[in-house]
């Protein structure tokens, strides 16, 4: 059931997974597996991680998320988590969770952004 | 005793009888002396009555064995001695024997419980009968005196209404130290300022005290016996209160709503217990209302301030497309701080702005605390993809930061908002050229 949620779109060499409501850890899970695979497959280079709809945020996701940005970037790509709410940011400063190395952008339009800017200054 | 007067009299008539029946035969005398001998026997047989005879004038004629068990002197003593040597001093300077005599003279008989003095000069609780001997042509020939002596009887019922009367004093005194006793706590109950009742099992009020009420507007009579909740805003609330009285054996602070008849209320706050009986039943609850009217204004008025005051102090505001400044004012604390990052962070979202300038220029001292409220604030914007400037570090904050040991290397800090706004117009200048396609704009 987990799977059938994600979709890991490829738009050019960039990922875009759109993070379902209420995900559990099975869920995050395989997205990580997905995007992973995608990355392999594309060779991507970048994702970008669309939260906006995500309403709370536990440890596993946190870690799971700063993990994936980790392995993404041994992969050769950058990872920008783009759209959190207002309500999720003030419960991950107050639990202390953070997303690692990951960007954040404040929407899908900036995270774009955000990547081309920093494709262009590696040229 | 009256069985004895019988009995005497049944052998007097026995006696006059024979007499008649056989007059003048030799059988008469012996008869009679045997009926003598049997009234002998009988007196002297009585050895728990003085059974004596007195000449007209008082003076002892015959004497038993009873009277002498009783008084104390023999026959021989005492026959020709005036009867009046029985009776204590003040009852002879009084004249009592000689009126006795008289009495008993002039009515038949007298009878008379007193005491008595015995030979040796102790006293005895005497219950005495005088009888007036008459001859057969009416003249008084003397007097039949029965004594018996009633000391113990007399001394048991003297005991025994000394006791009764002890008793009736201690009772006579529990009565007043309990109905003090109730007065006071009652004067007590009546004194206080806060309603207070008790109510039933079945949820009915079984006692009130004044300031119940003039809460109520409603005299005590009136009250005792109606259903408690009637008087609330909130009458399963109150219900609910009153069941958890029981279920848990009290409540405290439990917050109601008064009502008066007037149509007024008063917030209340009740604090309730149950109350047992001598047996350890429950017989109810007690409940105190405390009117927190007042107070509840005062917090209420309190808090809309304390509201007021953290929105003006917290002004978030936009200076640019996509570049917002927040100057803050006063000492941060943790709810502060929150309302200001839930505020910045929405503000952030709304504008859909990169750059946040929160300066504290307007923040008198900064410690460990505020700081990381701060750093707190900077990560929540960072999560959602802003960036913020810190500005207004004066030297002194700047001092303070270092001295406290506070890491803000990670942030991007500036002595002034201008200097703070030259920054993000820098930055903006980056992403104005980066967003010139989908923006259209020119920097």
């Amino acid at each position: 059931m987990a799977a059938e949620n994600i979709s890991v779109i490829k738009v050019r060499n960039i990922l875009m997974v759109t993070v379902p409501p209420d995900p559990d850890d099975e869920t995050i899970s395989a997205l990580q597996e997905q995007v992973l695979r995608a990355m392999e497959r594309y060779e991507a280079k970048g994702l970008v991680l669309d939260i906006s709809t995500v309403e709370a945020l536990d440890s596993f996701f946190a870690r799971t998320v700063a993990e994936t940005a980790q392995m993404v970037a041994l992969m050769g790509g950058r990872t920008v988590i783009a759209g959190m709410r207002p309500s999720v940011a003030v419960t991950a400063t107050q639990f202390g969770l953070t997303l690692g190395n990951a960007l954040t952008a404040l929407d899908m339009d900036r995270a774009l952004d955000m990547l081309d800017e920093m494709r262009r200054e590696r040229g | 005793m009256k069985d004895q007067d019988k009995k005497k009299e049944q052998l007097l008539h026995k006696l006059e009888g024979s007499e008649t029946e056989h007059k003048g035969t030799r059988e008469t005398g012996a008869k009679l002396l045997q009926s003598e001998e049997i009234l002998r026997m009988l007196i002297d047989g009585a050895k728990d009555y003085g059974i004596i005879t007195l000449d007209p004038d008082g003076r002892v004629l015959t004497w038993n064995p009873g009277a002498e068990r009783i008084k104390g002197y023999r026959a021989e003593e005492i026959i020709g001695q005036h009867f009046s040597r029985f009776y204590p001093r003040e009852d002879i300077e009084q004249g009592k024997p000689e009126r006795e005599l008289k009495t008993a003279a002039a009515e038949g008989r007298f009878e008379d419980e007193g005491w008595r003095v015995r030979k040796d000069g102790s006293k005895f609780w005497a219950n005495v009968i005088f009888s007036p001997l008459r001859d057969a042509q009416a003249r008084l020939v003397g007097f039949s005196k029965i004594t018996r002596d009633l000391t113990e009887r007399y001394q048991a019922e003297e005991e025994l209404k000394k006791h009764r009367d002890h008793l009736e004093e201690l009772v006579k005194e529990r009565t007043a130290e309990l109905r003090a006793a109730s007065l006071y706590s009652r004067s007590l109950i009546e004194a206080s300022l806060d309603p207070l009742v008790t109510i039933g099992r079945d949820g009915k009020i079984t006692d009130a005290n004044a300031a119940t009420g003039k809460a109520t507007g409603i005299p005590r009579e009136r009250l005792i016996g109606d259903d408690f909740a009637n008087y609330f805003t909130e009458p399963e609330k109150a219900r609910e209160g009153y069941n958890r009285a029981f279920t848990e054996g009290s409540v405290r602070d439990y917050p109601l709503t008064l009502k008066h008849v007037s149509g007024s209320t008063t917030h209340v706050l009740c604090n309730t217990s149950v109350y047992e009986d001598e047996a350890g039943e429950v017989k109810g609850v007690f409940a105190a209302a405390r009117d927190v009217t007042e107070q509840k204004r005062t917090t209420e008025v309190i808090q809309r301030q304390a509201q007021e005051i953290l929105e003006i102090s917290t002004p978030v505001l936009q200076v640019w497309e996509g570049v917002l400044v927040a100057p803050l004012i006063g000492t941060l604390d943790s709810q502060r701080t929150q309302r200001f990052m839930e505020r910045l962070l929405e503000r952030i979202v709304e504008t859909n702005s990169a750059v946040a300038l929160v300066d504290i220029t307007g923040v008198p001292t900064i410690d460990t605390q505020t700081a990381q409220h701060l750093i707190d604030t900077i990560s929540a914007v960072r999560l959602l993809g802003a960036q913020v400037i810190l500005t207004g570090v004066r030297p002194a904050i700047a001092q303070s930061l270092v001295h406290l040991g506070i890491d803000l290397s990670g942030i991007t800090t500036r002595p002034s908002l201008a200097a703070g706004l030259q920054v993000a117009i820098d930055a903006l200048g980056l992403q104005l050229i980066a967003g010139k396609k989908s923006s259209g704009r020119e920097a």
